[in-house]
């Protein structure tokens, strides 16, 4: 499904990609641990098309496309999905106005036929429930007045809606209390299936007890440096990154 | 319209009319003062960021108003109801409004032509080198109305103003709102306008007027209007302003605080395209105590276009209680767009509640890759963060808010 090559990234001057590599087939479970710095939330950045990043180097091949050749938009269309670190608040959009803009343009592009609102409105429905979501949320402006929580969960809600082919959670866990953590967890897990993959960024293991990772690699100084099964997780949370140094 | 042409234009235009003498006095008189104080410059306050000289190189206007649509006289005022388009038959004032009355017209409302009026009906405004264009309108009228809305009652209303002739249409219009009476009006002009407008509007105690004014103008069009509001104690406003595009659309805008526990909310939109020049000047007035005023303007402009914005509050001293709040935010969104923006307090005296803020910007880069990121292709998620911007103005929560607008 994915494929990086030899990517090398920057932001500025800041060079913090340095060749890196990965192979994500269908259905399988990523997830990139490192220290502050290594460059994981730059890779999300990447394979989502944030301006703000440069590649310099490298090919990422995502189901026989040249993902750095498209716009972002594309790539959301193609199937790429980033839950943001930190979620953007937008005021004056309202949730639902726009995550029915956002499923008939991914759909429009892909040449589908677009859905009408009482369509929409079921699927809400039913993603809405699933997710421990209120109600009033999806009427207010996006992101905006919501807890850090609630931020987390409407990007993983967003995700339930667009259905993507490649997620990619980008320290979804942070700033989640436990019962919050579940309800994400739980709403990744149920979007769990043999064609859709999923790259989960993230700090601790804790996040790993609940979204069952097939493969952990540790990213550091923009290249990982070491790939195991979710035992290595278990082994960061007890050693740290100490031994990157030796 | 200004220089050698001005005293031609004003002899031909007094020489048709059969006035009565304070009439004739009040225009030469005010043909003097206009002559005297000049066309405003960069040197004015409220007239800096304007080019007057575009007046002097306005296009034809090519849209002129069919006959048939009017004003209506006091006569046909009585016994009216539902929607209505009224009619009148004085022909120097024929063709220059429409009125539409919803539901019922209140017994015993006075209307008036302008022209017509007793001498001691008419009130003079205060002018300066700022509102000269005030004198000019007076030196030049060619119609208006004097609306006097009874007691107790109420009325929705809708007037457009029209473009009737190739020259400039001056027009005055007084509204007087009587004590516990309640308005509805909105006004709109026509596309394709050369309209300098005059318009006061008194409120007694206890009246409340909801306002919306459409200036939804072409590129080429040019108004200028100025706007007084009188407000004895304990009345509430709520005006919603439209502003699109025009080659010059100059609005100066006073609010007086007579009486005391009076409110006035306004929220307006500006959009500006090509080389079009909008500007929104408002002066709110709490010369007495426990009066509130919040002023919301939401700026677009793109292209070549500018936008000049004042807003300014005056607290006079002893006016205790005052409640002053100014929002003014504008967005950018090419480089040769100018947007200038001036949230001004003055206060005078302790007890005073005042904030203002005024920023320029480009559209949220943030936002706009956020959009993007969730497959919303990028003139759209553009268009949905300006849309969410203007909504901000939408003081009335009306559906079709943006609806008229190029944005």
């Amino acid at each position: 499904m994915l494929n990086i090559k030899n990517i090398h990234a920057q932001v500025g001057d800041n060079k913090i990609l340095k060749g890196l590599n990965l192979d994500i087939k269908p259905g399988e479970v990523h997830a990139i641990m490192g220290p502050n710095g290594a460059g994981k939330s730059t890779l999300g950045n990447v394979l989502a098309g944030m301006e703000k990043v440069e590649v310099t180097e490298g090919s990422v091949d995502f189901l026989g496309k040249n993902l750095l050749d498209l716009e972002i938009e594309q790539r959301a269309a193609e199937g790429i999905f980033l839950a943001f670190q930190y979620p953007v608040e937008i005021p004056g959009v309202n949730n639902m106005y726009f995550l029915r803009a956002a499923l008939n343009a991914q759909r429009k592009y892909r040449g589908e036929k677009e859905m009408n609102s009482s369509e929409f409105l079921k699927l809400v429905r039913t993603k809405i429930k699933q997710m421990s979501m209120r109600d009033d949320l999806l009427r207010r402006p996006v992101n905006e007045g919501f807890s850090g929580g609630e931020k987390k969960r409407n990007e993983i809600f967003q995700m339930s809606i667009l259905a993507p082919k490649l997620a990619i959670l980008d320290e979804t866990d942070s700033g989640l209390d436990i019962d919050a953590l579940k309800i994400v967890a739980d709403g990744v897990n149920q979007l769990r299936d043999d064609n859709r993959s999923f790259i989960v960024i993230t700090h601790y293991q804790r996040l790993l007890d609940y979204i069952v990772p097939d493969y952990v690699h540790v990213l550091a100084d923009g290249k990982i440096v070491r790939s195991g099964d979710k035992s290595l997780a278990i082994e960061l949370e007890k050693t740290g990154y100490g031994w990157l140094e030796d | 319209m200004f220089k050698n042409p001005i005293n031609l234009a004003f002899e031909v235009l007094t020489s048709q009319l059969d006035e009565p003498k304070w009439l004739q006095k009040k225009r030469s008189n005010a043909l003097k003062k206009f002559q005297d104080y000049g066309i405003p410059t960069h040197k004015s306050e409220l007239w800096k960021y304007t080019n007057t000289k575009k007046l002097e190189r306005l296009e034809e206007v090519t849209d002129i108003a069919e006959s048939g649509s009017v004003l209506f006289s006091d006569s046909s005022l009585s016994e009216k109801q539902n929607t209505q388009t009224e009619k009148g038959t004085d022909p120097k004032t024929e063709q220059l409004f429409v009125f539409t009355i919803e539901g019922e017209l209140p017994k015993n409302t006075q209307m008036q032509d302008i022209l017509q009026i007793d001498e001691k009906n008419w009130k003079n405004i205060k002018t300066d080198k700022e509102r000269t264009f005030v004198e000019l309108n007076t030196a030049m009228l060619n119609g208006g109305f004097q609306l006097t809305i009874p007691k107790n009652s109420q009325l929705k209303l809708h007037i457009q103003y029209q473009q009737i002739s190739k020259d400039w249409e001056n027009i005055r219009t007084v509204i007087n709102v009587g004590e516990n009476a309640e308005l509805d009006l909105t006004e709109s002009y026509d596309y394709d306008c050369r309209i300098n407008h005059v318009s006061v509007i008194n409120m007694t105690a206890d009246s409340r007027l909801k306002f919306q004014s459409n200036k939804l103008l072409r590129k080429t069009a040019a108004l200028i209007h100025f706007s007084q509001i009188n407000c004895a104690q304990n009345v509430t406003i709520q005006q919603g302003a439209v502003n699109n595009n025009a080659a010059l659309s100059h609005t100066i805008q006073e609010v007086n605080f007579n009486g005391q526990h009076s409110k006035f909310e306004a929220a307006s939109v500006n959009v500006a395209h090509d080389s079009c020049h909008i500007s929104e000047n408002i002066l709110t007035n709490h010369k007495v105590q426990n009066c509130k005023s919040n002023v919301l303007k939401r700026s677009l402009a793109t292209d070549k276009a500018s936008i000049a914005i004042n807003a300014k509050a005056i607290v006079s001293k002893g006016a205790d209680g005052s409640d002053v709040a100014q929002s003014l935010k504008n967005i950018l969104l090419t480089d040769d767009a100018n947007i200038y923006s001036r949230p001004e307090l003055e206060i005078n005296t302790d007890d005073v509640i005042a904030a203002h803020g005024s920023t320029v910007g480009e559209l949220d880069e943030t936002s706009l890759t956020y959009l993007r990121s969730r497959g919303i292709p990028k003139e759209q998620a553009k268009f949905m963060l300006i849309e969410s911007f203007l909504q901000d103005a939408n003081i009335f929560n009306t559906e079709d808010f943006l609806d008229r607008i190029e944005l």
